[in-house]
C-alpha cells in the first residue's frame, strides 16, 4: 500500500556519528540494539500481525542491505573479492561472522552461514527463526552487487535450536 | 495376569531398551502398537507423542551425523526451519563449518592465499601456516617468473645487437672496402665520373654506416642506463624542419614531397636530442618505405590539457597485421629493405619507443598494405 512518506531513506540520513558522540564513540552494546528492534518487533506485531512484521523487517532489512552495500563494500570488486570484502567489513561493524559454505556463481545460487549474528545468536529458544531482517538484509547486498533479484530464506536460527544461522539465497531469473 | 497399566509401562521400557541399542524403526513400531493396544486414557498419548517426536529426532540426528561421519556434506539442508531439533544442533554448525572449509580449499586451489581457517584449533594454525607458505612461494615463483622475463628480453637484446654487428654493420662496410679497393688498385685506369660515382657510393655506404652506428650506440646507452634526459620547451615546427632538413637528401632523390603541417605555435616539453633521434627515425623509414611521387607528412593534433599527438604519415608500401603486431619486438627479426633496396635494421623503431617511453608517451601504428603508414607519439605540451 503507497502512503505519502515523508520520509525516503538514504546513507546520509546516517549523521556524522563521530561528530555528535566525540565522548561516547561510534559503537554501543548488542544489547541497545536488540533492546531497539525486539520492542518494536513486539509493537508491530501487537498492531499488525506476525506475518505482516515479519514482511517489515523483510523490507527494511532489504533497504539497509542495499544501502550498506552502496556505501560501505566495493561493488567492483570480482565476486571471490567481494565476498572477502563484505565478509572482513561484516566483521569489522560486529554484524556476524560471515562464511560461505556453498557458491555457484553460474547459477547464482549459495548457501551462506553468519554467525554470532547480531539479531539472534544467544536468544533463548522459542521455536520462531528471527531473521528476518537478515533474510533482507543479505537479499539487499546480493541485489545491488549482481543486479540481479534474490530470494533468501533462513533454514536455520538460534532461535529454532541452532548454533549459526544458515540462508539459502538464490537468485531469480532477471 | 498383569494390569493393562503394567503392560504399558513395560512396553514402554523395551521402547527404551530398544532406543538404548539403537534400533529406533523397532521402538517407533513398539509405540505404534502402544497406540493401537491400548486404551488412551491408560498409556497417556501425549508422552508417547512426545517420546515418537524424540526418537524421530534421534533417528534424524543419526541419519546426519553418519552422512557427516562418512564425509558427505551434500546432505540436504533441513527444509523447515522449526524442526525443534536440539539433538543435531551441534552437528549442523559443525556441518556448515566443513562446508566452509572445503569452499575455502576451492578457493586457495583457485589462487586465492588470503583465507583464513578459523576453527580446528591445531589444524587451523597449521592449515594456515601452509597457507602463508604457499603465498610466499607464489610471490617468489611471480619474481622468478618476471626475472626470467627480463634475462630473456637481455638475451634478445643482446642477439640483435649481435645480428646487426654481423649483418646490418658488415654489407655496408664490404661495399666501403670493395669501392676503396678498386680505387686503390685501379685508380690511374678510371675516369674522373667513374671516380665521382664511386666516391657518391662510398658516402652513401658511409652515410649509411654513420646511421647505424649513431642509433646503436644510443640505443647502448639507453640499455646501461646512463643517457642524458633533460627536457626542454620548444616550439615543434621549426625543430621537425630542421630535422627534415639533415634527411632531405634521399627523399628528394626517390622524388618524394615532405610537408612539415605542423601548427606554428605547437609547443612541446622533450629532450631535444632523443626528440630529434625520433624524427629521424620515423621520416627516415617513411622515405625508404615510400615510392617516387609519393609523399611523407609530419603533422601534430594540439588539444588542451592533453599530450601532444605527432604523426609521421607516408604513402608508401604498408604492412600487413602481422608485421605490425612484431614491429617492436626485439625478439623477432622485423628488418626489410627500402623500395629501393635501403638496409633497415627495425633498430630505429625500437629506439624510438623506448625514447618516447622515456617521456612518458606512447608510440603507437596504423598501416594498410600499399596505402600507406602512419606513425603516432605523444608527448608533454609546452
Amino acid at each position: 500500500m503507497e502512503t505519502n512518506s515523508k520520509y525516503n531513506f538514504e546513507w546520509k540520513d546516517l549523521g556524522n556519528i563521530a561528530l555528535g558522540r566525540p565522548n561516547l564513540g561510534t559503537s554501543t552494546h548488542v544489547l541497545v540494539y536488540r533492546l531497539m528492534q525486539y520492542t518494536m518487533r513486539d509493537v508491530l506485531e501487537k498492531h499488525l500481525g506476525p506475518e505482516k512484521t515479519n514482511e517489515i523487517f523483510v523490507e527494511s532489512g532489504y533497504k539497509a542491505g542495499a544501502e550498506f552495500c552502496k556505501n560501505a563494500i566495493d561493488c567492483t570488486l570480482d565476486f571471490d573479492g567481494f565476498m572477502a570484502h563484505l565478509t572482513a567489513t561484516l566483521e569489522k561493524f560486529g554484524i556476524g561472522i560471515l562464511r560461505v559454505e556453498k557458491a555457484d556463481v553460474g547459477t547464482m545460487s549459495f548457501v551462506l552461514t553468519v554467525s554470532e549474528d547480531l539479531d539472534c545468536s544467544g536468544l533463548p529458544y522459542s521455536g520462531v527463526a528471527f531473521c528476518d531482517y537478515d533474510e533482507g538484509f543479505i537479499a539487499g547486498i546480493m541485489h545491488t552487487y549482481t543486479g540481479v533479484d534474490f530470494k533468501v530464506k533462513e533454514v536455520d536460527c538460534w532461535g529454532t535450536g541452532e548454533r549459526t544461522c544458515r540462508f539459502t539465497v538464490d537468485g531469480q531469473s532477471r | 495376569m498383569l494390569s493393562q497399566e503394567e503392560n504399558i509401562f513395560n512396553d514402554l521400557n523395551q521402547v527404551t531398551l530398544t532406543l538404548i541399542g539403537g534400533k529406533m524403526d523397532i521402538a517407533l513400531e513398539l509405540l505404534d502398537h502402544i497406540e493401537a493396544v491400548y486404551d488412551r486414557q491408560k498409556y497417556n498419548p501425549e508422552f508417547v507423542g512426545n517420546l515418537r517426536k524424540f526418537i524421530s529426532q534421534y533417528k534424524d540426528g543419526a541419519v546426519f551425523l553418519n552422512a557427516i561421519a562418512n564425509g558427505n556434506l551434500d546432505i540436504p539442508l533441513p527444509e523447515d526451519p522449526l524442526r525443534e531439533n536440539y539433538l543435531i544442533a551441534e552437528y549442523k554448525q559443525l556441518h556448515s563449518n566443513l562446508n566452509h572449509l572445503t569452499w575455502q580449499m576451492q578457493q586457495i586451489v583457485r589462487g586465492d592465499f588470503q583465507q583464513k581457517v578459523r576453527f580446528l584449533g591445531e589444524f587451523s594454525v597449521a592449515f594456515n601456516k601452509l597457507i602463508d607458505s604457499l603465498r610466499e612461494k607464489q610471490i617468489l615463483e611471480d619474481q622468478v617468473r618476471l626475472q626470467v622475463a627480463q634475462l630473456q628480453n637481455l638475451n634478445a637484446e643482446k642477439d640483435k645487437f649481435f645480428s646487426i654487428i654481423a649483418h646490418d654493420l658488415r654489407n655496408p662496410f664490404n661495399a666501403f672496402l670493395g669501392f676503396t679497393e678498386i680505387m686503390v688498385e685501379e685508380i690511374s685506369s678510371l675516369t674522373t665520373d667513374e671516380i665521382r660515382i664511386m666516391a657518391e657510393n662510398m658516402r652513401k655506404s658511409a652515410v649509411n654506416l654513420y646511421r647505424l652506428l649513431e642509433n646503436l650506440l644510443e640505443w647502448s646507452l639507453l640499455q646501461r642506463g646512463v643517457t642524458k634526459f633533460s627536457p626542454t620547451t620548444f616550439l615543434l615546427k621549426p625543430k621537425v624542419t630542421e630535422c627534415l632538413a639533415l634527411i632531405l637528401d634521399p627523399a628528394l632523390k626517390k622524388g618524394i614531397e615532405i610537408i612539415n603541417d605542423i601548427p606554428d605555435d605547437a609547443e612541446v616539453v622533450a629532450d631535444v636530442h632523443m626528440f630529434e633521434a625520433v624524427i629521424r627515425n620515423l621520416v627516415s623509414n617513411a622515405i625508404k618505405f615510400t615510392r617516387g611521387g609519393g609523399h611523407v607528412t609530419v603533422s601534430a593534433r594540439v588539444i588542451p590539457g592533453q599530450p601532444v599527438e605527432i604523426a609521421v604519415a607516408d604513402t608508401g608500401i604498408g604492412m600487413s597485421r602481422e608485421m605490425i603486431d612484431q614491429l617492436f619486438r626485439i625478439d623477432v627479426q622485423t628488418s626489410r629493405r627500402g623500395t629501393e633496396g635501403e638496409p633497415s635494421t627495425g633498430l630505429g623503431l625500437i629506439l624510438c619507443r623506448d625514447f618516447i617511453e622515456k617521456h612518458g608517451g606512447t608510440l603507437r601504428v596504423e598501416s594498410e598494405e600499399n596505402k600507406g603508414t602512419v606513425f603516432y607519439f605523444t608527448v608533454n605540451p609546452g
